[in-house]
């Protein structure tokens, strides 16, 4: 069999260009929940409490931002901190500045419970 | 020849080509796992393809995990891979025949190019499945293989995930890096000689059976699976080894069991556990008769720390096989009816990610030890054994840099302290342990 290296890149080079032509996405409004259900829901669910897809491999389980317990464990500060650098099995999501910013504001302003 | 340096020219601008898609679109194209979720890569890998504890929650949640909420996958998920290597050892030209005809051995491009089938099926479905071109064998192949199945339950309020797995290598289907299957050094050069004896789940059944398992994980504490393989030879695993010969021929089923502990506690985590497999196989060249069996048990652990910059693994294994050379030994192709093997398996990592990209590296151990067979363990110039001992220990060192989390450059020197039985003229011809001694230098790129 002669080494076919056509064949090789047929095989390569079509699906690098099919991944990079789909593989971008562009701006639009409503930016933290976008973030928050590309990147969080997985574990903190749909509805903020902890119980997405990936939870119930993990111990523990996430956070619940419904829980108000959260709230007064964790100012600003910790949150933004807990994202960049990761915690546990949560790993590190290197983010821009405005959209951590704006996946805080989401998360504090669909999922806290205000009494 | 004409039409092979051709070739290779098209080759290197074809993979040129990429590399500018790569640094001037900017978006670039990513692998199907990291498009499916829209999670970077550092998400499920530390340095790929080792996992983060989340990456092993993906693994064992069936890659279904998806930023699209649609049953079936959103896109087709498909990625693709290329190493390209070099490796110098001693007389290395003078061994290899390159079926090319190029004037060297030395350069492997590409030594493997992969096309992968990776992510969401539909519904609770997912694969992770891999075609690859072998650029020394001239070959194409199914490689790894695992289909699955998972879903979850609510055990006395602790958390429970099973699943089901169809897969072509015993290990591929686990979850820590301890496994022969997804080891360090995850690869190593395809053409230096390395050491005659090995254990038979340490990779040589890898396309060769094809099974299906069970597992489950119990509130990320205690997973199990066991599954059951048969000959890609014949019958209904014959689809899982497509493209290969199967040269390591099983008689009956080859049962295989897993059980390991975990713990996780802020950015540590420890896994401690167990595996085994019992295969009856055919002596080379048959397909049928009398067989030999061949028990395998072995003790794994693993330890990481990732914390923001820092990378940090530590990994041991240690296996035992039992040989009963029951078809072997009557056909005088052993000298003693049984003989048992040992292998330890010891690493070391750090990665530090900066901002010029990720760079670390590791610091291994290997040896195995077993019974001397002077027929098995033949002296042979290069590949025997003088002595008839199957001992070999050495190290590993690998340098890494990642400039960018698809893209992975490792400089690897591995050092043979013993050969084959000894240090020096381990082959009766006169070769050193030493002489195998082996710089490999890789480029792996996933796209």
């Amino acid at each position: 069999m002669k080494k076919n290296s056509f064949f090789i890149m047929l095989m390569v080079l079509p699906a690098a260009v099919l991944l990079w032509s789909t593989g971008v996405s562009g701006k639009d409004d409503g930016l933290g929940k976008k973030i928050y259900n590309e990147k969080c829901q997985f574990c903190h669910g749909i509805k903020g409490n902890g119980n997405g897809p990936a939870a119930a491999s993990m111990n523990p389980r996430p956070a619940d931002f419904n829980d108000p317990r959260f709230w007064k464990k964790n100012d600003e500060p910790k949150i933004l901190e807990t994202i960049e650098r990761g915690h546990g099995m949560m790993p590190a999501f290197d983010m821009k500045p405005d959209e951590i910013k704006a996946v805080m504001g989401y998360i504090s302003h669909s999922f806290k419970r205000r009494d | 020849m004409k039409e092979t340096r051709l070739g290779r020219w098209l080759l290197f601008t074809g993979l040129l080509a990429l590399l500018v898609f790569f640094f001037v679109s900017g978006a670039g194209a990513v692998p199907s796992f990291k498009r499916q979720t829209g999670m970077s890569c550092a998400a499920c890998h530390t340095v790929f393809p080792e996992l983060t504890p989340f990456g092993r929650s993906f693994k064992v949640n069936g890659y279904v995990f998806s930023k699209h909420t649609r049953t079936f996958a959103e896109r087709i998920p498909v990625a693709a891979m290329i190493q390209l290597s070099y490796t110098e050892q001693k007389d290395l030209d003078n061994r290899v025949n390159p079926f090319d005809d190029s004037p060297t051995a030395k350069f492997n491009v590409p030594q493997q190019a992969s096309l992968f089938y990776g992510g969401k099926i539909a519904g609770k479905f997912g694969v992770f499945s891999q075609l690859t071109y072998d650029g020394v064998e001239n070959s194409i192949s199914l490689d790894n293989t695992d289909i699955r199945y998972a879903d979850h339950v609510d055990v006395g309020g602790t958390p429970l995930v099973y699943g089901v797995t169809v897969n072509n290598n015993p290990t591929v289907s686990d979850l820590w890096n301890t496994t022969p299957a997804w080891g360090f050094p995850f690869s190593s050069s395809p053409v230096a000689v390395t050491p005659a004896a090995g254990t038979i789940i340490d990779g040589a059944l890898a396309q060769q059976v094809g099974g299906v398992g069970i597992y489950a994980f119990w509130n990320h504490l205690i997973y199990a699976e066991a599954d059951v393989y048969g000959s890609t030879n014949r019958g209904i695993a014959r689809p899982l080894g497509a493209g290969t010969t199967t040269e390591t021929v099983v008689s009956g089923a080859v049962p295989y069991g897993r059980l390991a502990l975990q713990h996780q506690w802020g950015a540590h985590s420890l896994e401690l556990g167990t595996y085994g497999l019992v295969a009856d196989i055919h002596p080379s060249g048959l397909t049928s008769g009398p067989t030999d069996r061949f028990t395998d048990y072995t003790f794994d652990g693993q330890y990481q720390f990732i914390q923001g910059p820092h990378l940090v693994t530590a990994q041991a294994t240690w296996i035992h096989e039992k040989q009963d050379w029951d078809a072997s030994f009557p056909l005088g192709n052993t000298a003693n009816s049984s003989n048992n093997l040992e292998t330890w398996k010891l690493n070391l990592q750090y990665h530090y990610r900066a901002d010029f990209g990720t760079l670390g590296g590791t610091v291994a151990y290997f040896s195995t030890t077993g019974d001397s067979d002077p027929v098995l363990y033949a002296p042979e110039a290069v590949s025997g054994s003088n002595t008839g001992s199957p001992e070999s220990r050495g190290f590993i060192l690998q340098a890494a840099y990642l400039p960018m989390e698809n893209l992975k450059i490792v400089a690897q020197y591995v050092i043979y302290d013993t050969f084959n039985g000894s240090s020096t003229n381990y082959d009766g011809s006169g070769r050193d342990a030493s002489d195998n001694n082996t710089f490999y230098l890789l480029v792996w790129m996933m796209f």
